[in-house]
């Protein structure tokens, strides 16, 4: 479709150093004659001071600056690669997991009853590295790993790494987190940085950040308060990008079953590396990834409405209702269900707070008669208002 | 194919550089005529790159590079005009084809222009521009302090250079040194 444009090009820059044949002369005369933007595009290229504008116009885009960036990005994206090979294998891992626990509990009434879904997740859990399970609901106070000499401390709803003793150095070690829905956690890395774990939500680190770089991989939502620390800058990598840090508070919500991927920054400043660009994200941006075309947006907003959630509060503006859903969902663990599809995009702007039960979040969101949410044990069926 | 000697040719990062260096400015150009901000137009051009990079062992098969480029470009240029919601009539222009067809020309025919002119001596082509200006052979050498003889003479030559270095579609060699 584009070949006749690249053809008329050849013979206009063919035309303003040699003659052309009259076959060629032909052509190009018919196509100028054809409209008058087309004259007067020839007009245009056929003045030497017009081609000399635009040529060293064009050099500020500064091409050998440029390749030296392609050539990081190009390196980049060969490292994103490896993670997501590593993700499948980790989504393996945590399958395998939930296919164990529901082994273990075949004779247990309840969890019979909740059938196979997230809850099966009793409550939050560390994974070793040797394939150990901790259940950190139950083991409270010191935990001592004995597989890997760790030794950390569980309180109520935080576990803390920060005065981790490693009684033997053997590399780096890595513990795997994970909060089920309707739960929520925090963890205290080894450099005291604060990570609030929001529910459905995976996280791998080492338990001592050792080198020169602070990397944790994270799957669901996080609000990190990371301490600040020039000499070894602070990596989370979401599998679509990478956020650095140097000493910050931002949130992460990069679940794989939503539409998009965010990054909200509240304090200090963040560089999002993404496969093909850096940006620098100023406080109260917000960085949205799409998942279905990976494309992505920068927009202005007001942080506090993505990092509520840390503080038991659930903040939406002109959010569509099959996010809201999504996250009342993981929230409350209930299952989710859309009888009538195009009520997805009809968006809401509300406030709640955890501590309300699910019956009140579902009595506001049908007091707007524009949506009919009904419960039955944990599913939502949500359906037009008739 | 069927003796089992094809040698699959591997795209390097030598091909990548040469293709960047041969179209990075024009690309850059193209997408200057879509979106306004310098550091976007570097970015679209970056990715656009970079996923022919990613994508070297499909694009290989026989794809003409050179529109891939462009398309990939222009492609990239109005996905971020729709996102920063423009005004619809304001998209319809930017969107049609007799505004492709407009930036597309005038971008490859100065590329191809100064490829060409960029292979020649500086007095050649200086002649060139002369000429370009509308002077004559005469008006020329009197110009260059040239006899008219040696300013008809580099003509000459350089129409014979400029014949084959014009004459030869440089992203057709490209592709097919890639699947050699």
């Amino acid at each position: 479709m584009k070949e006749q444009y690249f053809r008329i090009a050849k013979l206009m820059a063919d035309s303003l150093i040699t003659p052309l044949s009259d076959e060629e002369k032909r052509e190009l005369e018919q196509w100028r004659e054809s409209s008058i933007e087309r004259e007067e595009l020839y007009q245009f290229l056929m003045d030497r001071h017009n081609l000399e504008g635009e040529f060293i116009y064009s050099k500020r885009f500064e091409r050998r600056v440029q390749w030296e960036f392609l050539l990081a990005k190009k390196n980049r994206v060969i490292r994103k690669r490896r993670f997501m090979h590593f993700m499948g294998y980790a989504a393996g891992v945590i399958l395998l997991f939930v296919f164990g626990i529901l082994l273990s509990h075949k004779g247990d009434d309840v969890s019979m009853e909740l059938g196979v879904d997230n809850s099966l997740f009793s409550g939050t859990v560390l994974l070793l590295p040797d394939g150990d399970v901790i259940d950190l609901e139950q083991q409270k106070g010191n935990i001592e790993m004995a597989t890997n000499k760790t030794l950390v401390f569980n309180e109520k709803d935080k576990v803390v790494y920060s005065d981790t003793v490693l009684n033997e150095s053997a590399g780096i070690i890595h513990n795997e987190i994970f909060v089920p829905r309707g739960k929520n956690y925090q963890v205290e890395l080894s450099d005291g940085t604060l990570v609030h774990l929001n529910s459905e939500t995976w996280m791998r680190f080492p338990v001592i950040f050792e080198g020169g770089i602070r990397e944790v991989e994270i799957i669901g939502e996080g609000f990190f308060d990371v301490i600040s620390d020039e000499e070894k800058p602070f990596i989370v990598k979401t599998g679509l990008y990478d956020i650095e840090v140097l000493g910050t508070k931002f949130n992460v919500s990069n679940y794989d079953n939503d539409k998009f991927s965010r990054t909200v920054l509240a304090e200090g400043a963040i560089r999002i590396i993404s496969e093909y660009k850096d940006y620098v994200l100023k406080p109260n941006q917000l960085f949205e990834y799409d998942i279905s075309d990976d494309s992505f947006f920068i927009e202005s907003v007001d942080a506090s409405y993505f990092t509520a959630w840390k503080d038991g509060e659930f903040k939406f503006l002109d959010e569509p209702i099959e996010s809201i859903m999504n996250v009342i969902g993981r929230c409350y663990n209930m299952d989710i269900l859309f009888e009538d599809d195009e009520v997805k995009e009809l968006v809401f702007t509300m406030f709640f707070r955890k501590y309300a039960s699910v019956d009140t979040v579902i009595n506001v969101l049908n007091g707007y008669e524009k949506i009919h949410i009904e419960k039955n044990r944990q599913l939502l069926k949500i359906k037009k208002c008739r | 194919m069927d003796d089992g000697v094809k040698i699959k040719y591997q795209f390097d990062e030598n091909d990548l550089k040469k293709l960047f260096d041969e179209f990075f400015e024009s690309l850059c150009g193209f997408a200057s005529s879509y979106v306004k901000d310098d550091a976007q137009v570097v970015d679209i051009v970056q990715d656009c790159f970079l996923k022919l990079w990613i994508n070297r062992d499909d694009i290989s098969h026989g794809e003409n590079l050179k529109s891939y480029l462009y398309t990939t470009v222009r492609n990239s240029c109005i996905n971020i005009l729709k996102k920063q919601k423009y005004k619809r009539e304001d998209l319809s222009v930017i969107q049609s084809e007799i505004y492709l067809e407009n930036s597309l020309i005038r971008i490859e025919t100065i590329r191809l222009f100064y490829q060409a002119i960029e292979k020649l001596p500086p007095q050649t082509r200086e002649i060139i521009f002369l000429a370009l200006d509308g002077l004559r052979n005469q008006e020329i050498a009197g110009k260059l302090n040239i006899s008219e003889n040696t300013v008809h003479a580099l003509k000459k030559k350089a129409y014979k250079r400029l014949k084959t270095s014009l004459g030869s579609n440089y992203y057709l060699f490209i592709f097919f040194s890639m699947v050699r």
